[in-house]
């Protein structure tokens, strides 16, 4: 299956932590991180989605963001990734690469 | 809704978060932000966010109800309260003027009518939503109030009290000047203006001037509908 056709329902079960580790690497705005996540194959993610998830991730102090100044153009909302949140991150990485080993485990079962 | 221009769906989302008592700058920062996204993307808000109020209600976004001192409760109401009466007193004014009376009456249902103006007012405050948002309600309501606004001074025409014109004139005109006045300060001080982050060092506009002279405007609007029928009779 190409990259980028997966199911929705998986995807939006994801996004939360893709969102996560798509800041680890640096902090970054809204647009540029949605063209971030669709490259590495996550799909159309459009500001309705990442906005409202982005904003729980600041009230849970994953994340915090500020306005920085545009180079002579009108300046944009970064988002940074904050100790809890990098501390979460790796934290829901492990569980991810837990869970997604018992749900190979269990598919590829013969019998049940 | 495919084609609500930009301006509405930011206006739809604004009225939407501040009916959650989303502080005004956490509004601003949350309208730049689909703005800035939506230049970025080249696409509407309507195409990036989808529905403006169903937007605005999934962010999380923190909530304040200021705490209402006695200061800021006589600072709000007050000059709402002296203009509303201000405005109700320039009927009788006109009537006086135009009969050459020597004093001015006002009439027992212009008092209820004042009553009941300072009621529907209040009333309106507690079921903004459900008014704004049910249209029906919203007309019914409206409606309703001004036709009954308008009938109570001719069921009840008798006098309540009568006052030299000049007095009430005075009255009228230091009334309306300290809703002027008083609105401004108040807006000022307990404002919440929507601050733009984008633009950290612009003031925060003080609300337009209309609010600001509405009961002027308001007794205008009456002392014309008392002279009109006069004028033509």
């Amino acid at each position: 299956m190409a990259v980028g056709s997966w199911p929705s329902e998986w995807l939006r079960g994801v996004l939360s932590l893709a969102v996560l580790r798509a800041l680890a690497d640096g902090p970054t705005y809204g647009y540029a991180l949605a063209t971030a996540l669709e490259e590495a194959g996550f799909g159309t993610i459009k500001g309705g989605t990442l906005y409202p998830l982005l904003s729980r991730l600041e009230a849970a102090a994953l994340v915090q963001t500020e306005w920085r100044a545009g180079d002579g153009g009108p300046g944009r909302k970064y988002f940074l990734l904050t100790a809890a949140g990098r501390a979460e991150l790796t934290a829901q990485a492990d569980l991810w690469a837990a869970f997604a080993r018992h749900t190979t485990r269990f598919i590829a079962k013969k019998e049940l | 809704m495919n084609t609500m221009p930009d301006d509405k769906w930011l206006a739809e989302m604004t009225l939407e978060l501040r009916l959650r008592d989303v502080p005004g700058p956490v509004i601003g920062d949350a309208l730049a932000a689909v703005e800035t996204h939506c230049a970025d993307a080249g696409q509407s808000a309507v195409e990036a966010f989808g529905d403006p109020r169903q937007y605005a209600r999934s962010l999380t976004l923190p909530t304040h109800r200021p705490a209402a001192t006695f200061a800021s409760r006589v600072g709000l109401v007050g000059p709402i309260a002296a203009g509303m009466t201000g405005a109700f007193l320039l009927p009788p004014l006109v009537r006086a003027l135009h009969g050459g009376g020597v004093t001015a009456a006002v009439s027992w249902g212009e008092v209820l009518c004042l009553g009941l103006a300072g009621v529907l007012v209040w009333l309106a405050l507690q079921l903004l939503r459900p008014l704004l948002e049910n249209w029906l309600a919203g007309v019914v309501f409206f409606g309703g109030g001004v036709v009954a606004l308008a009938l109570l001074p001719r069921l009840v025409p008798a006098t309540a009290f009568a006052l030299p014109p000049w007095l009430v004139a005075l009255t009228c005109l230091v009334l309306l000047g300290v809703s002027v006045v008083g609105q401004r300060k108040a807006a000022q001080r307990w404002g919440d203006p929507i601050i733009d982050p984008r633009i950290p060092s612009q003031r925060p506009t003080v609300p337009g001037w209309a609010s600001q002279w509405l009961f002027v405007l308001v007794a205008l609007a009456l002392g014309l509908l008392e002279l009109v029928p006069l004028l033509w009779s």
